[in-house]
């Protein structure tokens, strides 16, 4: 039986692991690590361009991994996963992804805010289209952003909104994947060198989406 | 019953990730230096804000025409 002070200890170790242990590695990586090698690889942290290299980044990382929340949600859906992955595994993974991605795309932004060409301000990351670089595009990545928000938080209140509408409100997650590889193939200034990557998830994407639809009207 | 403990999975993808962004970063600060070749008609390639931008600069020598003197070639010069 659990005790009080089991569960009390149970959240203290969750507190270390899941805020503080990551928050010493990135000030150890930020701070520590540029002071050791000035010359050395990560010097370019002391620049006045590192917002401007980490927002590249961490744009990327965000885009993998929301590419990978989709795939892994598609792949969900579908009876391949369900036979080798146990649900609680697959469901967390989904879940980890989606809201790792969430992370990676608000520091995305906020990196922003240090850039030392463009002055981005709180409210052009926040309000889509009123940013000084191509806000259209930008502008995209926002809303995509906010559909990622507000469908990984649906999770929480589906017993409120009910299983269907949960699932259709689900379905909005491919406007965000879409708005984002958009976001990116017109924003990005990396775009020549990573096309493979978009054209890649998005070829992904596509098919198991076709291979969900023949396998859902064949359960018919 | 025994749960599937999923954390570490949770950890492991956030550390994966800052870390995958810190080496990224990394490479794209390598990259981002300025390519000089020492050739005659040179593609170069230079930074306006965050776009790239690319000149075509011709280092080809300019012909120098040496003009005479006039005064050195003057009679009452010497």
């Amino acid at each position: 039986m659990t005790t009080y002070e089991q569960l009390e200890e149970e959240s203290a170790l969750t507190i270390l692991a899941r805020w503080i242990v990551p928050a010493v590695i990135f000030i150890f990586v930020w701070w520590i690590l540029p002071i050791l090698l000035p010359t050395q690889p990560f010097s370019w942290l002391l620049t006045d361009k590192a917002s401007w290299y980490l927002n590249r980044a961490s744009g990327l990382v965000g885009y993998f991994l929301l590419a990978l929340s989709t795939i892994w949600g598609l792949l969900l859906s579908t009876k391949l996963v369900k036979k080798v992955v146990p649900p609680v595994l697959s469901l967390a993974m989904h879940n980890y992804l989606s809201w790792t991605a969430i992370g990676f795309s608000v520091l995305h932004a906020v990196v922003l805010l240090f850039d030392s060409y463009y002055a981005y301000t709180v409210g052009n990351l926040l309000i889509p289209f009123t940013g000084p670089y191509k806000p259209g595009w930008i502008g995209a990545g926002i809303i995509g952003f906010y559909i990622m928000l507000v469908t990984s938080a649906s999770w929480y209140f589906r017993q409120h909104i009910g299983q269907k509408n949960w699932r259709r409100l689900h379905y909005l997650t491919f406007g965000a994947y879409g708005l984002t590889t958009f976001h990116g193939v017109m924003a990005g200034t990396d775009t020549s060198q990573l096309m493979p990557v978009y054209m890649g998830s998005a070829a992904v994407v596509i098919f198991l989406t076709m291979f969900r639809m023949i396998e859902a009207a064949s359960d018919l | 019953m025994n749960k599937l403990d999923t954390t570490p999975l949770q950890y492991a993808l956030i550390l994966g990730s800052m870390i995958a962004t810190l080496l990224g970063a990394e490479i794209i600060a390598q990259q981002d230096v300025s390519r000089l070749e020492p050739t005659i008609l040179l593609e170069v390639e230079y930074e306006n804000g965050h776009r790239w931008l690319i000149v075509e600069q011709n280092n080809a020598l300019v012909a120098q025409l040496t003009i005479p003197n006039p005064i050195a070639n003057s009679r009452s010069s010497g």
